[in-house]
């Protein structure tokens, strides 16, 4: 068919659809919803892989808490389980919540509420993380040294590449922390922009 | 929903519906474009706030849409169910017509990405400047790609 009269034909064309404000709103929300279900996503796979990580590190001490043989060891040994096991809970419940804002059922002002009492948990667990990682630090690193190198820490007699290497450790923690509040508060970040976007035309 | 989106969109449907043939051809996957179309044209309302022409504006949301659609589309396999009334064009137009206008389309269809927005933007009676603008070319290039456009149509004719 030539330019010119496909250009014919395209004039002639009926627009016979007729498309429904509910039917086109509905859409909008699942797009919505379904950007929202994705995002959660990217926050429950990076969760997960964090609980991986701690349950395994509770699989090993709860292996080997025999080898903690004094009573601080052993009061270090439980605080850090016991971390371990409750705060990626505690996160991966929040990010669960964050899941079932459901835009079709909510309404903007619930929506928000149910997204800020998310944010606000997860920031809990942050500040929680924070003021406690330099004492599961010592804790970590005693325990470790102990499980796997049969030396005891607090009775060490320091030797600068132990201290040198608990300063590398320290600071590596410290940063991969840092990196992670940032990454999480990108991911929180849009988030929110997409439930505003949502609300500011509802 | 902001009442005013829903009636821009109802009254530009036509131009999505077109659109979303010209670069798809599979029912799915022209649902899934009209989706994305609307969806981008929802997230950009608040900052288009009448700063171009509402057509102008829909073009090129719409185009530069489909464009990304056609190039991540193999990344990309997500869908929705919507209602089929959303797309339903083509039941009410009688059969010979609807012959011409499949033809029309698979043709359309046939050329690249860019050539494909830029007779739909002729077709729809977009003069140069305007198509320019839209696909952020020169008047003299479209005015080249046009002729191209044309030949390529008559060399598919002769193929045929």
């Amino acid at each position: 068919m030539e330019l010119e009269k496909m250009k014919v034909l395209w004039a002639n064309m009926r627009q016979n659809d007729v498309i429904q404000n509910d039917i086109l709103s509905k859409n909008i929300n699942d797009m919505t919803q379904l950007k929202l279900n994705e995002e959660s996503k990217n926050f429950k796979i990076a969760e997960i892989s964090g609980l991986l990580i701690a349950y395994v590190m509770v699989g090993i001490i709860l292996y080997k808490i025999n080898m903690l043989d004094n009573w601080y060891l052993i009061t270090c040994g439980i605080i850090l389980v016991l971390y371990l096991i409750c705060m990626p809970l505690f996160t991966l419940t929040s990010v669960k919540r964050m899941k079932r804002i459901d835009l079709a059922k909510l309404n903007y002002r619930e929506v928000l509420e149910h997204f800020y009492s998310v944010k606000s948990r997860l920031k809990q667990a942050e500040k929680i993380s924070l003021w406690a990682s330099p004492f599961l630090f010592i804790s970590a690193a005693a325990i470790i040294t102990k499980i796997f190198l049969q030396i005891d820490l607090f009775t060490y007699s320091f030797k600068l590449p132990i201290v040198l290497l608990s300063v590398l450790s320290f600071t590596g923690a410290f940063l991969f922390n840092i990196w992670t509040y940032k990454k999480r508060d990108t991911q929180l970040l849009s988030v929110r922009q997409l439930l505003e976007e949502d609300i500011s035309k509802s | 929903m902001n009442s005013d989106f829903l009636n821009t969109i109802k009254e530009n449907d036509g131009i999505i519906h077109k659109l979303v043939r010209i670069y798809t051809d599979q029912h799915d996957d022209q649902q899934d474009l009209y989706q994305e179309i609307i969806y981008q044209l929802w997230k950009s309302y608040n900052n288009f706030q009448g700063k171009s022409k509402v057509g102008t504006w829909i073009y090129k949301v719409a185009l530069n849409t489909s464009l990304a659609y056609i190039n991540l589309k193999k990344k990309h396999s997500r869908k929705i169910e919507i209602q089929n009334n959303t797309l339903q064009i083509e039941d009410k137009i009688d059969t010979l017509l609807e012959d011409r206008i499949d033809d029309m389309y698979q043709q359309i269809r046939k050329l690249n990405e860019i050539d494909r927005a830029i007779i739909f933007l002729f077709l729809e009676g977009k003069d140069y400047e305007e198509i320019a603008s839209i696909c952020g070319l020169t008047n003299s290039n479209i005015g080249t790609r046009l002729n191209r456009i044309r030949q390529k149509l008559k060399d598919q004719l002769i193929k045929e």
